[in-house]
């Protein structure tokens, strides 16, 4: 872990967590203004290139990460050392605060897909937030629900769906989250090889999905950029309710 | 639609014996005895549904006795079980901490006696008591670490490696009977296989298999296990 902290280094001055742009995104939302200054006093500002590993599995447990700036994967190794990815962190997410609760070793990988500016907030400043400010912790709670409903919705989808349904509902809700989803476009921070181990298949796979659909004219790639031209034939596709022409 | 007690009595939740396994144990007594004049209580008997997904929650379920399973709708309308609850266990929060409607359908598996605690009881609490909001949190965690463990599996492990999974897990959560070797729980193969994310053939014709090469044995609905090593083997868990 040390080695890590070492190569990432501090360039910038630490942003003020109250003037932080992305406060209104996160858990501080609606954290008094008082309590935050005071708190992060021991708050560090890191930065890691593209593919610089951030938290790895089995880590002893440090602190919590609040992402500035970039996209972080975070994937577990299964039994036969297979890489699951369980969600892309963004900025305004915070990561780790999972294992934060029970102060256990981090569970996840976390590595940068592109360059990546953090702050990192050691676990007693966070503990004691929680403890003082009921606002933050049912904040919290909120969004751990939110990631709850959202893996077991992927554990239902997972159990009952075909690969392709899997897929076509991944770019749809992944679409949804980018903010260029108007115009349709999608830009693929994430490799095919990513997509694959979100859903669990493996890449060639993914390309035969791809040139079909591509072939239906419902999703094509440009650029390396993923464009979904027909949106209600995709979501059709994710339900399993694709029409046969 | 709910049996209304008339000779079961539950204690007050300041005497109530499950309460160190509850997430209520972060309370002081004089919170639990104000807890327990707000609670109302009934019986569920086998197979009916305590709510149901997509309606709005109006409390909190903490389970006295008797066991629950929470689950899912596909799109496809098949079911898929999300979560195990037992004797301590609270069904039902995530819909209130979220104050979104239910995520899940949840259905008593055993006759099951269950306090209701309102709503507003709940998160009156919640903003009160910081010990009890870190408690919650630690629930949710471990829901979440379940829930991740449970998706990997998923994606990872073929249907042999899941169901022999699914009866470990049966084992950790529900415990044996005094034998030291049946799963203290009457789950339907069908359950079984909606855990497991499979069809009820499958899981029949794997457990049919296992019970052949002497791993588990099956006496009904019951299922005994013999060789806990080989099933870890089976299940692929490292450890």
């Amino acid at each position: 872990m040390n080695s890590i902290n070492s190569s990432a280094k501090l360039q910038f001055e630490i942003p003020n967590c109250n003037q932080c742009w992305l406060k209104k995104f996160s858990v501080f939302k609606d954290c008094p203004k008082e309590l935050l200054d005071g708190m992060f006093a021991n708050k560090q500002f890191r930065q890691y290139e593209k593919n610089e590993m951030i938290v790895r599995q089995n880590d002893a447990f440090q602190g919590v990460f609040c992402i500035q700036e970039g996209v972080v994967k975070v994937s577990t190794f299964g039994e036969r050392n297979k890489e699951f990815i369980l969600w892309f962190a963004r900025p305004g997410d915070i990561i780790g605060i999972y294992s934060f609760v029970n102060s256990e070793n981090y569970y996840f990988n976390a590595l940068a897909v592109e360059p990546v500016k953090v702050c990192f907030i050691p676990t007693n400043d966070f503990k004691d937030l929680i403890k003082k400010e009921p606002v933050v912790s049912r904040k919290l709670m909120k969004d751990m629900c939110d990631k709850i409903s959202f893996i077991e919705d992927r554990i239902t989808s997972i159990s009952r769906k075909k690969i392709r349904e899997q897929f076509a509902e991944i770019l749809i809700s992944m679409s949804m989250k980018n903010k260029s989803a108007a115009t349709g476009k999608m830009p693929i921070n994430y490799s095919i090889k990513d997509l694959a181990d979100i859903i669990g298949t493996t890449k060639s796979y993914l390309y035969k999905i791809l040139s079909d659909f591509d072939s239906k004219q419902v999703v094509s790639m440009h650029n390396k950029k993923l464009v979904i031209k027909n949106f209600d034939k995709l979501s059709l596709i994710a339900i399993g309710d694709e029409p046969l022409n | 639609m709910k049996v209304v007690a008339k000779k079961i009595e539950i204690p007050p939740c300041d005497k109530c014996e499950n309460i160190s396994s509850s997430m209520f144990c972060a309370l002081p007594k004089t919170e639990l005895v104000q807890l327990s004049t707000q609670k109302s209580f009934s019986i569920y008997k086998k197979g009916q549904v305590i709510f149901y997904e997509g309606n709005q929650p109006q409390g909190l379920y903490c389970i006295y006795s008797g066991k629950v399973k929470v689950h899912k709708l596909g799109d496809n309308g098949k079911e898929q079980i999300v979560r195990l609850a037992k004797t301590g266990n609270v069904v039902g929060y995530r819909a209130l901490l979220h104050t979104d409607n239910y995520h899940a359908t949840a259905t008593a598996l055993e006759k099951t006696l269950i306090c209701f605690f309102p709503k507003a009881v709940y998160l009156d609490l919640l903003m009160r008591n910081s010990e009890f909001s870190m408690k919650t949190i630690k629930v949710l965690s471990s829901d979440l670490k379940i829930a991740e463990q449970m998706v990997t599996n998923m994606a990872q492990k073929h249907v042999r490696e899941r169901i022999a999974e699914v009866l470990l897990l049966l084992k950790d959560f529900f415990g044996l009977e005094e034998d030291n070797i049946t799963i203290n729980t009457v789950l339907t193969r069908e359950d079984i296989a909606n855990m497991a994310g499979t069809t009820t053939e499958t899981t029949i014709r794997v457990l049919s298999d296992f019970n052949k090469s002497k791993i588990i044995k099956l006496i009904g609905k019951k299922i005994k296990i013999l060789n806990i090593g080989e099933l870890a083997k089976l299940a692929n868990v490292a450890e």
